[in-house]
């Protein structure tokens, strides 16, 4: 470990011995991270921010939509709760009529019964006898006139009156439901479910988990149930993946390539103008392989600076302009490659270095 | 006593090129100074760089302490020349990127040896070599002698078995000469085994044995 650390410090030694060819090389791969990140990284980030925005639940939801004579019920829950690979699922009534309890002839807006096994995003309800309790959406309850959301309202068909307790903020795979005022069920009564929403654990799963809920609807004649799924989300996200994943290696594999000769050429011309040195390293002592060490350490010293600094330096960039920044493992990927590339460069002329005979660098004519 | 270094049939041809040397054989041992001489063209350097492990002969051996060392690994070679062997070079040979203290203690990186141990015995050598600088001067700031002898403070620092100096005496004045004969005369008293190869007239009769190519 000494030796190793001497070998370093000698390395270091040598580098800032050679300020203007060290300075090209450590900027040359530091051109080689911002190129990457301000490119690939760039792609890669949008490829990300994509697939995030892909990967929502609404486009891993499943919608199962049964007509009145369907005779799907609420016990599908806990059928649909033994499923493995689904986030949350989440059943509703079919829609009836509510408007303002106080007034008759105002806007009328849709409302539905909810039901689910998973954790309910209504809030709980605040006990009031006698009085069945709702939530209304913002848009709900500017329509049905409601102060903060919070009133009477009345279902149209039936009279029963409703307690608005309060404004509910649907899941965004539910947003399409509004503007609406959510009931609250109880999902151990076995009542007739007009509309179920199923949400995938990620859209690959989709298929599988349609195919799994339409095995257990339990309901007679499955004709009866309309199912519409986000397919087309997921064939953008194989797309999406695909391409921006294709771009972004060539361009990185063509900037690597580019860097790694540049980076050579530069050590290379450094080591042709050391020849002396090299020739009396050999003869003091220094092996063929302590000649590739010192090499190969002071370029990946140099390719350490250079990259931190081009990465510091892209990602200032990608925050000044706005740009998502890669994640942590792309840009730990780029130090590691501008240490490989640090490497490869040294290599030729590394072992060109420990091949110098000393006799030809030293002897004097 | 027995011979630290043994040069069997030794011969060298460069390539394309008729032998420099041919079938030279000699033994070099502790405690002696031997001189090296003969007219430009004849070898002298380039026996230096086959003695030295540098060079590998054409047909011949080199023994080191009685083991063959001409045929061993490059890194067994380069252990040998870090361990055994001290160099001085016709021209100094210096690092001129390092301070002088580095230059002398530039081997112990191929030894594996800590620096700060070295560093009060280089600069000792320094001060009996009459070089006093400051420690971080540069050899560019020191003139041709106090390179010369730097180099051989550098040489000297591993106490080496075998001291090869090739011209080491060829920019220096008589005073100093004197000197570095001296210190030289010092390291054989020490049991190295000290090899000049030399063109100097007033040098040989300094020596304990001449070897004329």
């Amino acid at each position: 470990m000494r030796q190793l650390r001497a070998e370093i410090r000698e390395s270091w030694s040598s580098a800032m011995a050679m300020p203007l060819t060290s300075a090209m090389v450590a900027i040359v791969i530091g051109c080689m991270c911002a190129a990457v990140i301000l490119t690939s990284g760039r792609a890669v980030g949008a490829q990300e921010s994509v697939s995030r925005t892909l990967d929502s639940p609404s486009s891993r939801s499943v919608v199962f939509r049964a007509g009145p004579d369907a005779a799907l019920d609420t016990d599908v829950l806990k059928r649909v709760a033994a499923i493995d690979g689904i986030t949350r699922s989440d059943a509703f009534s079919a829609v009836v009529d509510a408007e303002n309890a106080h007034f008759s002839g105002g806007e009328r807006v849709s409302a539905r019964v909810h039901w689910t096994l998973d954790e309910d995003w209504l809030t709980e309800p605040p006990e009031v006898p006698n009085h069945r309790i709702g939530y209304a959406s913002v848009h709900a309850g500017e329509l049905l006139g409601l102060s903060a959301s919070a009133g009477e309202a009345r279902l149209v068909a039936s009279g029963d009156q409703i307690t608005v307790a309060g404004t509910v903020v649907l899941p965004d795979h539910l947003q399409s439901l509004q503007p609406i005022l959510i009931l609250r069920g109880d999902p151990t009564a076995a009542e007739a479910v007009s509309l179920l929403v199923i949400v995938a654990d990620s859209p690959a799963l989709v298929p599988a988990v349609r195919d799994a809920v339409v095995g257990v609807l339990g309901v007679a004649d499955p004709t009866k149930v309309t199912v519409e799924t986000s397919e087309k989300f997921i064939q953008l996200r194989t797309l999406v993946d695909s391409q921006l994943s294709s771009f972004s290696r060539s361009l990185t594999f063509g900037i690597l390539a580019l860097t790694t000769a540049l980076a050579a050429a530069i050590i290379g011309f450094a080591v042709s103008q050391r020849r002396r040195d090299f020739g009396r390293r050999r003869a003091l002592g220094a092996s063929q392989g302590l000649i590739i060490r010192l090499l190969a350490f002071q370029s990946m010293i140099l390719g350490a600076v250079g990259g931190s600094l081009g990465m510091f330096g892209s990602l200032f960039a990608l925050n000044v302009y706005g740009d998502p920044w890669p994640r942590l493992p792309f840009l730990l990927a780029i130090l590691l490659l501008s240490q490989v590339v640090s490497l490869l460069a040294s290599v030729g002329p590394a072992l060109s270095a420990a091949r110098r005979e000393p006799i030809s660098e030293l002897r004097v004519p | 006593m027995n011979e630290v270094l043994r040069a069997a049939n030794l011969g060298f041809a460069y390539p394309n090129t008729k032998p420099v040397l041919e079938d030279w054989t000699a033994d070099f041992y502790p405690g002696e100074i031997v001189a090296i001489t003969g007219p430009s063209g004849r070898g002298k350097s380039t026996l230096m760089y086959l003695l030295g492990l540098m060079l590998k002969p054409s047909s011949g051996r080199v023994m080191v302490n009685g083991v063959e060392a001409s045929t061993l690994s490059d890194a067994r070679r380069a252990h040998l020349r870090a361990h055994d062997f001290g160099f001085v070079f016709q021209d100094a040979a210096l690092d001129s990127t390092r301070s002088v203290l580095d230059n002398v203690l530039e081997s112990t990186l191929y030894r594996g040896e800590k620096r700060n141990p070295a560093k009060h015995r280089a600069l000792s050598l320094l001060d009996s070599l009459g070089v006093s600088l400051r420690a971080d001067a540069r050899p560019g700031e020191v003139s041709g002698g106090q390179a010369q002898r730097i180099a051989i403070a550098r040489a000297m620092l591993a106490r080496p078995k075998i001291i090869l100096a090739d011209e080491p005496t060829g920019n220096l004045d008589p005073v100093t000469t004197a000197v570095v004969v001296n210190v030289l005369r010092e390291q054989a008293a020490e049991g190295a085994s000290v090899i000049l190869v030399t063109h100097d007239p007033e040098l040989v009769p300094q020596c304990d044995r001449e070897l004329p190519l």
